[in-house]
This record gives C-alpha cells, structure tokens and sequence, in this order.
C-alpha cells in the first residue's frame, strides 16, 4: 500500500511579476519502507514539492490544486490545528538544507529536539524528553553532552546529524529530505549518507530524498522521480531509470552524472544545451522540447504529456520516448 | 519690508501714543506716593519657554511677566480682557556705525553724506512701525534731561549728500556713473558694507541704505550680510579693520556717559591687545572731543556734566562717526485683577516699584504676585549674580543707599541713605576726587531682626575692594577710603571727580554680621542652603526650588513703610509669625479707639455746631464752585483738543519686537547647531566605541 | 575565553576609550574660539587685578600639560571646576539636575521600549493587517514629528485648552506638602514631558521591533520550527523574537545618545530642570566648562551603555565569541 499519494498537485507562486507555477500537475507516490529520490536542475520546484507535503510553503506560495493522501487519509482536508499537531513531524519530518541556519542559533541544540517532541507528546516529563534527544544524538553518532551546545558550536556535518536526530525525534512514517547533503565537503557527504542508509536500514524508514546530484540518489534510494520545469517527466525503479532512462532529459541527467567517488568534476548539467524554461511563462506543449534533440512537431502543441506507464512500474512523460521506434 | 497686518501697525500706533504718555514731559506722576509691599507674598514662576510663559499669564498661572510681547503676542494680549498691556522705551539704541580709520569713509564728507541717505523717517513708518522711534542724538529721550536737542541733524536727500560728496572731492569726473576717488583719480574701490541680517530690521535699513549709496554712484562690494558672531568678528574683534559700514546697536545704562566709552580716543584698541578693538571700534579720534568726553567723566557738577553731554553729541553729529538711527519700544502685560503698577523709564511696567506697589484691583493689599521669569536663577549669592533674572530676586530683597525715580532716570532719591552731601576732596597722592557723606535711615532692620547701621555699608565695599569681587569691579573702581562717622554716616572718597562717580557707588548693603563670616569663602557661598539669604528690602526670603520658583513674603517690618500693616488689617490670613506686629497694632488700635470714644462723646455736640455752620458755608461755596466747574469743564475741551492733535501728529510707525523674536530665533538655531554639533561629538565617540568594540569582538 | 575574563576585557577596554574621550574633549574646548575672560567680561568691565583671578581660578594662566591633568583630575572627580557663566561649581549643578533627567528619560524609555516592543510584535504577527498599517503610519508620523513643535502643542492642548496638565515645571509652584501628594503632584507634571519624549522614541521601537522580527521570520530555522509543528505564535514569540532581541539590545546603546538630544528639546520646551536643559543653556552662553562636563558625560554614557549590551551580548547571543 502507498504511504503518500500525491495527484495532480499544483503549487503556485504570486509574484508582483505574474503567477509562477513551480509544481503543475504533479503525480507523486511513496510505499511504506522505500526511499524515493526527486532530481531535476535547479529551479525545477523540487523543494517546493517537498515544502507542500508539510503545507510550509512561503506567503505567496498556494496550493492551488490536487490532493494529498496518506496513510489513506486526504491530509490536505484536515483544519490548521490538526495538521500542525497530527501530521508535521509526528507523521512526516524533514532535514533540511545542512546550512547553520536550519537550526536556531539561540537555543541548545538538545533543547531544540526536545521541543519537537513536547510539541506532539505533551505528556512527557522535560528530563525524558532530554533524555531522549540525546539518545538521538547518539544514535546520529554524536556525544550526547554536546547537546548542551549551541548550534555555531557545531560543524557542518555535526549540524546536519543533529537535523536528522531531530527529524527522527517523534518517529515519524515519512521522512523528506531537501539536499540532506548538500555544501558538505565529500567525506562528510559520505559519512551522512552512510548514517541515513543505516537509520533506513534499523528503523525501516520511509523517506522522500530530494537533490540535484543524482549519483547521491542512486546510493539511497529504491525509486527515482526525475522533475522539469514542475512537472515530473520520468520515475521509476532506480535500475531501471539509471539504466534504461526513456526520457531525454533524464538521459541527459544521467549520462554524465559523476559518481559520489568522482566529485572533482562538479559541473553537473552543462551539457544539456539550453536553460531551464521560466516557470512563469513555460513553453506549450512538452516543456522540455525547445532543449530536446528528439523534438517534433507534435513536442511543441498542447496538451502536454502525460506519464504513461512504458514498461512495469516505470513511467515516463514523452511523446518520443528513448528506444522507442519513431 | 517688513510686513506687519493691519491689526499690529493699528496696535503699534496705539503703543506709541500709550508710550509718549510718561516718556514725554515728565509728567505729575513723581508726585504720586509710592508705598509698600502691598502684597503678602512675591512669587516668581520660572518658565523656559517664552511661549509657555505668556501661555500661563493667559491662564492666570501667573500675574505679571518680565518679557516684552512680540508683535502677534500684543494683538493678542489687546483682545484677551483679562491683560493690560502697557510700553515703554528700551535702554537702547540702533546706529550705523562707521570705521573712521579707512578710506573712503575716514572722509568726514562722506560720512556726512551717509547720514544724508538714512530715511529715518520711512524707518519708523515701514520699519518700526509703532515698536520704535527715530532718533538723531546717541542719548535716547528715555535718558531724560541728558539729550542736546540742538544737534547738527542731516535732511533725508540724495541731492544733499551728493553735494557733500561733491564737496569731499568724490566726483564722477570720467562720467562713468561712479564716482571718482579724489585721491588716485580712479573709480572708487568698494565700500565695504556689513549688514546684519539676523535682525530683519537692521537688514532693511543697512539695505536702503545701501541702495541709496549705489544710486548716487558709489560703489559697494556686496552689502555683506552677517550673521551676529561673523560680524563681531570682522568688524570689531581683528585689528585689520577691513569693513566701511555696519548696522550696530548698544544697551545702555541709565547715565549719558557711554558718549565717552563709544567715541574717545583711549577707548580705540587698532591692535585687539584687549580682545577687540574697544568700544571705540569705529576708531574715531578728535582731540576736542576726547577734552569733552574726559569732561563728561570728571565733571563734579550736574550742569558742567551736562554741558560736556550737550558738546559730546554736538562733535559726533559734526563728525558722524555713527549715525543714530532709531530706539526700541516694549510692550509687556499682566493680569487684569492688579493695579497700581508703575511703568518705569527704561524697565517698563515689571519694574521693582511695581512689585513694591501694586495690589489686588478688588482690594488695598494682600494677594500673592506670581510673576513669570523666562530664565532660572542662576544663583542666590549676591556676590557672584550676574544674571538680569537673578537680579530680579536679588534687588527685592537687598538694598541700596539710594534709588532714582521711576519716571525719570536722572532724579535721584533718598533711600536707606535719607540724604547725601557731595564734596571737592585732594586725595593724599594730589588727584581731584569727591567725598561723599551718607546719612543713613535710623530705623532699618535686617531680615533677622539685626539693626542696620552705616558699618554695613562699610563693611560692604571694603569686603568687595578686598577681595576683588569681579561683579562689582567698576562700583568700586575710585574708591579711595571709606570713613565711618557715627552709626548712621558713612564717607567715602573717590579719586575722580565725575559726577556718575556717585552713581558707581549705589550698591545693595551685605548684612555685615553675616558676611564676615563668609570671609574668602565668597565665590562657592551658598545663603539659600546656609539658611542665610538676609536683607534689608520689602521681601524676605523664604524658599528657592532651581528651575522651579523663588518665594518671598511681605517684609511686615520693612522700614520704608511700617505702616503696611496697620493698613492691612486683614491679619488672620498673614499668620504666626506675624502675630506680634498684629497685636501690636492691635492694641494701638484699640488705645486709639477708647480715647477716640471718650473724645467724640464731648466733642459730638461741638462738632455737631459745628456742623450746622459748615454746612450753610458749603451751599454758599458749592454755588462759587459750580461756576469754577464751567471754566473748568472749557479748559479740559482744550486740553482734548490737544492731546486730539497730538495723537494725529503721531503717525509715525513701529515695530521692534518682531526683530527681537528673529534675533531668539537666530539665536535659538545657532545654538541648536552647537547642541547638534555637541550630539554629534557624543554619537561620534559611541561610534567609535561601537565600532571597535564591534571590531574586537 | 571564560565569560568572566570577556567581560573584564570589555570593561578594560571601555576605560580605554573614555580616556580617549576625555582627550578628545579636553583638546576641542583648547581649540575652541573666544576665550573665556571675553564671555565673563561682556558687560562688565574688569579691572587687571579682576582678570587675573579669573584666569587663575580656571587655571588658563599654566602649561597645557598641567592643564590636562588639572581637567583629568577635576573631571574624574565629578568637580568640573566653575562655569563661566555663573562661576558656580558645575559639579554640583549637574548633581541638582541628574535626577530628573534620568527620571524623564528612564520613564518614557520605558514605556517606548515596552510599548514600542508590544505593538511592535503584534504589528509583525498581524502584517499586513488593520492595525500593522495603522500603527506602522502612526509611528512614522510620531518618529517624523519635531519634538519642540510637539511639546509646544501638548502644552497648548493639554495645559492651555483643556488645563488638565501644568504648563511647565516639575512641581506645583509652591509644591504640597504631603510628601505622597508630592509623588503624584511629580507625576502630573512628567505626563507631558514624558509624553512628548515618548512619542520622540516610540516610532522607532516599534518600527525596529516589527521590521527586526519581520527579518528573522524569513530565516531558514523558522521554517524548520514550522516544520516541527510549532503554533505560529510560538514562532513569534520564542523562535523569531529571541532573535530580534539582539538587535533590539544594540539599539538601547545607539539610542542614548539620540535620545539626549529629544531631553535637550523636551526639557527646553517644558522648563524640566535637567541637564538636556543645562546643556541648552550652556550653549546659549558658550560656557565651556559647563559644555565641556556635559560632553564627558554624554560620552561615559555612551561607553557605559556600550559595555552593558557588550556584557548583556555575552549573556544573551550563544554566538558571541569571548
Ligand atoms: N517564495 C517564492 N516566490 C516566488 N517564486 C519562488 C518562491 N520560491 C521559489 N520560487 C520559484 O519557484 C521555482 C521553484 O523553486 P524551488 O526552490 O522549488 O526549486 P528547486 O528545484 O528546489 O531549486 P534548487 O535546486 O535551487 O533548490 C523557482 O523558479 C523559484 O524561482
Ligand atoms: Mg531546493
């Protein structure tokens, strides 16, 4: 069974400029227990798709359509309240951006975990609750008596650890992770990855990996959406789309990702020719098609296609799919 | 132009004729006794703000005020029934001053053609406009008998200053339209002209002035306007001298003898080794009038005095090394519910003879006179006050030998000294002084129940001789020796013979039993917190709150006037501590009454015979005194007939005050600057601070 | 380094800097122009004798050096020497007038701290709302008011129209008796003073508040603290407002010195006896001595205010390093 089903989401942005539509349409599904990566170049609306699982988007960012099923349950309907209290953190977490600034600089970082679990946990005595955020530091492979440290005290990784402490901090089913290892330098990257395969592993998590560095995504996850333009194009089982990518833009992804060993040559995507479209005005027909060397006629008209299901549980979104026949 | 409404230059022609009602011939008034304190207690409110302050004589926070009004402020006290409003001249006056040391104005023509170009009649009419009056002597009226009347005086014409001009050799002979220096033959170099432009009416006369100079063809460097320090500076306080022309103006004391400090040679410092370059700044030197003006200072009698005055003001309106051109008129107001306020020469209506005789319109004494100040205090210590409105605390509370009457300023009168004889005297050394005998009131009592006696006088100046008490420096300047007779005569010798000698002399009286305790101690000695602020005048001293108010009571046992309670009968207000005097008076008032009663029962018959009699006497005079009624029922017609005219010939105009309100303002906004700049200085090191602490951490 | 030594090191340092001050402001009162027997002497004439003990009661006649130590002496003492003007002991004139100085200043810094804080907050929670628009133009017009034209206004309205107020003074003129009716008759008479010095200050607390919260409510840890399922007022109130409160702590020491200049104007227009007032005068009469003990404590204030939010840094921002 799916633990999260989103349909047809769309987020917009209100800009003084015009409406920018940064998810359109967007299909996303989860199952109990796999991790399911999300790529796309920047500026694709990776991180608002993530944001809108937990309704924290920006004033100016609405959810203008779509629903939100989890657990079996449409999240979306439920009032402020109880979304706040049920379902941020209690069901679904998140790690943030690894950068000082997704923790409070002014609060212990032990006390920081412990308001999360007072938040959905009232019950609980305040030593417990200490108690336990060590204990998730530990677990993060941190020593729990630097709980009582500020954030600045921390480094890079140690912040991160201690994110994901607090993301594990009230057990929750879905955890979604924005550029979990981002900015870091490469060992710390792989230690974290390292820790979140083995929290997946111990605590069978379910997980929402989200990154513009696919090779990052081939390492922890089981699935793998590919997201253009705020739409995704392609998703599948992680062999199958590395290996037999249908789309063209997944294709270009992928060809030359470099792997988590091979991180001297950062520049990811420059040889996709063309810029990601403006997400104000996106081009008719298949988004991509202006960058697309396989591009017809029928790529540039409406309506824009749709993911059909190319081979089992593997989608993809294109009129002219890779090995397909023309 | 200065632009007044209707309703102000209305008010200022009013001011005006109200003014020349006591300033004029000195009128009967004198004859009126004044008498005091009438009021049970003197208050005096300090209010900062100008503002406030007139706000509160609205709201009867207080009675009496020391400012003058503005001009808008007069409109308003005038429509506000619960004013009065009264005027009075300042001890003033606004001149064009002339440097007499550089080219081309060092020509006496040329001066003399300036004073020509000076309309002072357009001056009083658009400028003044009520709030001023046009002069031609350096001795305003206000000084009295001390004014020549029959001074050179120059006609306003171009045509009679081009001709002195011609006369001076400063003719156009190129025909260019600017006149030629008769020295090199070329056009003349600039006229360096200073302009005060804080004051709107010293601008506007200096710029007609200025305008009348450039159209007979003389040239100006730029009418250089000048803000109070800028001017100070370049006109007075550097030896250079660089400057033709400035519109100047001088407070004055109440003796003509400032004619020798503004114009005598010795009062001229070319080189600023005092600071400036004296009093004489314009640097006129004229050996005739330098014999005059050490005259006007040595002269022992009034008459040789006087004709020194007369001959000092005839050489400077021959010479013109300034130009008189106008004194102010102020105009001030209290409350409706007092009366019998004495508007003084020179001080106007919150004069101390004021505070001494006025009384609650509803009733001959009591009440308490809240008088508002626009100042604090700065100190109680009559030894070190400095301050106009210390002065007004201090001088109700202290006295001296003499006093002068308040309608005239040169008529002296016997106060705690009853009389005086002034003498030749050869000091020791062979240098011609006067001695002068004081015979001093027997019955004066200190605040604390100490007799008065002439020793205080004496203790007085030899304390300020010895320990050179700056404030009183040139009180005591001539003084020589000082001779105690008896108890109640005191001499003092001057080494000079100047007639204002005496004048120099007419200090307030310190309690010598308390003051020589003082001793060394007089600049950090504090009376209010020694409980020890004791005098002799018609206040006493009670409590002073800084930045607060000064409270002072009725004196029940001032000398001048014991009977002030008797009168004032009204003693159940006034207290314990007047009791003794209450029941003093009392007892005489009952005495009285017995006797009265025991008389009038054997005098009534008599008295009622007498009665009879008088009374037919008075049907037949009262028919001789109507007929003396008719004639004089005719002479008052022709007496309103003349003050008719008079009103009618007083159209000249006004103003004064406006300048006044510009001249705080200006000086509000430097000072405001400097506050800015002293801001800036404490921003400036927390900037610093900050930015290195910052910097640190 | 241990907080302890931190705070010794600032206080070190703060001392440092107020003997730079005291230099600074030693040197510009020399350079000054006019001197000081020319500003006594206008209007009397002094005789040679005269002139001599003036110059030697302020010490004008020795070498600079034992000048300056002279001034450091007297000035570090709270002495001050004599003003020009009145020749009285400027120490004890400053003494007289501190205390209502401080209580005019300290009240309505107060009040503007609180009030400014409060509305300042719920103006930020409640952006874009009624009442932030409202508040944040009445700020504005309050911050862009002068404050002499102000004061003059709430005397006129206050003291004149409506007599609910006195026009001027710290006391009734002559005061009660009873020293409890004194307290009130103290306090009826700061109302618009402190009023006028409030609105002077006001605007810019509430401004400051609600833009300081505005920023932090855009940080990164405050979606995280959302992300966590903290209630929106949570948000405000412990995540964004612990933050904004560093600035806020700064903007006490900055304000100081602004705040000075409003006690010049307030105190001028309302005859308070304080040293705004002092300080008004003493300009008007150029007096040096009496400008120059003013300067000095304007600047000690500024250090002093400087080392507490440095001391209250250390306590209360994690991040500052010792
Ligand atoms: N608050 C906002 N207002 C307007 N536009 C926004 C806002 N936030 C994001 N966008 C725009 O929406 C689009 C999607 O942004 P989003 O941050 O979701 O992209 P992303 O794929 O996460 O990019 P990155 O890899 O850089 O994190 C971008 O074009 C971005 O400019
Ligand atoms: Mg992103």
């Amino acid at each position: 069974m799916n633990l999260l089903e989103v349909s047809d989401l769309k987020v917009y942005y209100h800009t003084t400029k015009g409406v920018v539509k940064a998810v359109d349409g967007v299909n996303f599904i989860v199952e109990e227990g796999t991790s399911v990566g999300l790529a796309g170049e920047s500026g694709c609306g990776k991180t608002t798709l993530g944001l809108s699982f937990l309704k924290l988007l920006p004033e100016n960012g609405m959810i203008e359509g779509g629903s939100l099923i989890f657990e079996g349950d449409d999240i979306y309907s439920l009032d402020e309240k109880d979304f706040r209290v049920n379902v941020r953190w209690n069901q679904i977490s998140m790690i943030f951006q690894g950068a000082m600034n997704a923790l409070n600089p002014v609060f212990k970082v032990e006390d920081q975990i412990a308001e999360a679990i007072k938040l959905h946990s009232t019950k609980t005595k305040k030593s417990e609750r200490l108690a336990t955020a060590r204990d998730l530091l530990k677990r993060v492979d941190i020593d729990p008596t630097m709980g009582r440290h500020y954030p600045h005290e921390f480094s890079g990784g140690m912040r991160q650890r201690a994110m994901i402490a607090m993301a594990l901090a009230c057990d929750p089913q879905l955890v979604i992770a924005d550029e979990p290892t981002t900015a870091l330098d490469v060992i710390v990257q792989k230690q974290l990855m390292d820790l979140l395969r083995r929290l997946k592993a111990e605590m069978n998590l379910s997980m929402v990996v989200i990154s513009h560095d696919i090779s990052v995504l081939a390492e922890l996850c089981d699935y793998l959406n590919i997201m253009y333009a705020g739409r995704i194009v392609e998703w599948g089982g992680i062999e199958g789309v590395f290996e037999n990518p249908r789309h063209h833009y997944t294709h270009g992804l992928i060809s030359t990702f470099p792997t988590v060993e091979d991180k001297e040559r950062k520049s990811t995507f420059e040889f996709i020719p063309g810029a990601p479209p403006n997400l104000l005005d996106p081009p008719l027909g298949c988004r991509f098609h202006p960058r697309c060397p396989a591009a017809t006629e029928i790529c540039r008209q409406e309506p824009t296609p749709e993911l059909r299901e190319i081979s089992e549980k593997h989608y993809v979104a294109c009129h002219h799919p890779r090995g397909d026949l023309h | 132009m200065i632009k007044r409404s209707k309703v102000e230059k209305t008010i200022g022609l009013l001011i005006l004729i109200t003014l020349f009602l006591p300033i004029l011939p000195v009128m009967a008034e004198d004859e009126v006794e004044l008498t005091g304190p009438w009021a049970d207690e003197l208050f005096f409110k300090i209010y900062l703000n100008p503002e406030v302050e007139y706000l509160a004589l609205k709201t009867g926070d207080i009675n009496l005020m020391d400012w003058e009004l503005p001009a808008e402020k007069v409109a308003d006290a005038l429509a506000d029934p619960n004013i009065v409003t009264d005027s009075t001249a300042d001890l003033g006056y606004y001149l064009i001053d002339i440097n007499c040391q550089r080219w081309p104005t060092s020509d006496v023509h040329f001066r003399r053609a300036l004073a020509h170009l000076v309309d002072k009649a357009r001056i009083e009419t658009d400028i003044l406009q009520g709030f001023g009056y046009a002069l031609d002597s350096p001795v305003p009226v206000v000084l009295g008998g001390w004014a020549n009347p029959d001074i050179r005086t120059y006609e306003y014409s171009a045509a009679l200053a081009a001709a002195e001009l011609d006369l001076g050799g400063f003719t156009d002979t190129d025909a260019d339209g600017i006149r030629n220096d008769p020295i090199t033959g070329d056009n003349m170099a600039d006229v360096l002209f200073f302009i005060r432009i804080d004051d709107p009416e010293r601008k506007q006369a200096g710029e007609w002035l200025a305008a009348e100079l450039k159209a007979l063809g003389v040239p100006i460097e730029g009418e250089l306007a000048v803000e109070r320090s800028v001017c100070s500076n370049a006109v007075m306080d550097t030896p250079a001298g660089e400057w033709n022309v400035y519109t100047g103006g001088w407070g004055l004391g109440r003796d003509p003898d400032h004619l020798a400090d503004f114009y005598h040679s010795k009062e001229f410092d070319p080189e600023c080794i005092g600071g400036w370059r004296g009093y004489n700044y314009p640097g006129f030197v004229n050996s005739t009038f330098d014999y005059w003006a050490d005259l006007l200072k040595t002269a022992s009698t009034f008459e040789d005095t006087k004709e020194a005055a007369f001959m000092c003001q005839e050489i400077i309106a021959e010479q013109v090394p300034g130009i008189p051109m106008y004194g102010h008129i102020g105009v001030k107001a209290y409350r409706v519910e007092w009366t019998d306020l004495v508007n003084a020469v020179g001080t106007g209506i919150n004069s101390w003879w004021s505070t001494y005789n006025m009384h609650p319109a509803a009733q001959d004494y009591g009440g308490r006179i809240e008088y508002g100040i626009k100042s604090d205090i700065e100190t109680l210590n009559v030894m070190t006050a400095a301050w106009t409105y210390t002065w007004e605390v201090l001088d109700k509370i202290y006295e001296s030998p003499y006093t002068n009457n308040p309608y005239d300023l040169a008529d002296d009168w016997g106060w705690l000294a009853e009389s005086w004889e002034i003498e030749d005297w050869v000091s020791p050394t062979g240098v011609d002084g006067i001695k002068i005998t004081f015979h001093f009131v027997e019955d004066a009592i200190w605040h604390d129940d100490v007799p008065f006696t002439a020793e205080d006088m004496e203790f007085t100046y030899n304390y300020i001789m010895e320990q050179g008490i700056p404030r009183y420096a040139s009180s005591t300047q001539f003084i020589e020796d000082v001779v105690l007779v008896d108890d109640y005569t005191l001499e003092v010798y001057q080494d000079t013979t100047s007639y204002f000698a005496f004048h120099y002399i007419n200090i307030p009286v310190l309690p010598k039993h308390i003051w020589e305790d003082v001793g060394d101690d007089w600049q950090d000695y504090d009376p209010v917190a020694e409980g020890e602020l004791i005098g002799l005048g018609p206040w006493k001293f009670v409590d002073y709150v800084a930045g607060e108010y000064v409270h002072l009571v009725a004196n029940e046992d001032y000398w001048k006037f014991p009977d002030r309670f008797y009168q004032g009968l009204s003693m159940a207000e006034i207290g314990q501590a007047k009791s003794l005097s209450m029941l003093r008076a009392q007892l005489a008032a009952a005495n009285l009454a017995v006797e009265v009663q025991a008389e009038s029962i054997s005098e009534l018959s008599s008295q009622f015979t007498d009665f009879q009699a008088s009374a037919l006497e008075l049907i037949g005079s009262s028919v001789d005194s109507i007929g003396d009624l008719a004639d004089n029922i005719e002479a008052l017609d022709a007496n309103i007939g003349t003050l008719d005219a008079e009103i009618v010939s007083l159209t000249s105009d006004i103003s004064g005050i406006e300048t006044q309100t510009s001249n705080l303002q200006a000086g509000l906004s430097s000072a405001s600057n400097l506050g800015y700049a002293s801001i800036g200085i404490a921003i400036l090191v927390g900037a610093i601070a900050i930015f290195m602490s910052r910097r640190e951490s | 380094m241990s907080l302890k030594r931190y705070i010794l090191k600032r206080i070190l340092y703060s001392f440092v800097l107020l003997f730079f001050a005291l230099t600074l402001n030693f040197i510009i009162f020399r350079m000054a122009p006019g001197n000081p027997i020319q500003i006594v002497a206008s209007g009397m004439r002094l005789e040679p004798e005269q002139v001599e003990r003036l110059i030697e009661l302020w010490g004008l006649q020795e070498p600079l050096h034992v000048q300056y130590v002279r001034y450091l002496k007297s000035t570090l003492t709270w002495d001050f020497g004599y003003s020009y003007n009145s020749l009285e002991p400027v120490g004890r004139e400053i003494m007289e007038r501190l205390p209502n100085t401080l209580l005019l200043m300290g009240v309505s810094l107060f009040f503007a701290i609180t009030f400014g804080t409060v509305f300042g907050i719920y103006a930020a929670y409640k952006r874009g709302s009624l009442f932030d628009l409202t508040s944040v133009s009445i700020s504005l017009f309050s911050y862009a008011l002068p404050t002499f034209w102000m004061g003059l206004l709430m005397i006129y309205v206050g003291g004149y129209v409506f007599g609910l107020f006195p026009l001027a003074g710290t006391m009734s003129r002559p005061p009660p008796l009873d020293p409890i009716v004194r307290i009130f008759d103290l306090a009826w008479h700061l109302f618009l003073p402190g009023l006028t010095l409030f609105l002077f200050q006001y605007g810019a607390w509430l401004l400051m508040m609600r833009s300081t919260l505005l920023e932090a409510l855009h940080e990164d840890y405050i979606t995280t603290a959302r992300a966590k399922g903290v209630s929106e007022r949570g948000v405000l109130f412990k995540h964004a407002f612990r933050n904004a409160m560093l600035p806020l702590v700064t903007n006490i020491a900055l304000q100081i010195p602004g705040l000075l200049n409003g006690a010049i104007l307030t105190e001028t227009v309302f005859s308070w006896r304080g040293l705004g007032l002092y300080t008004w005068s003493a300009i008007q009469f150029t007096d040096y001595p009496v400008l120059q003990a003013l300067f000095y404590i304007f600047a000690l204030v500024t250090i002093v205010c400087n080392l507490i939010v440095d001391v209250v840094y250390g306590y209360i921002d994690p991040r500052i390093q010792y």
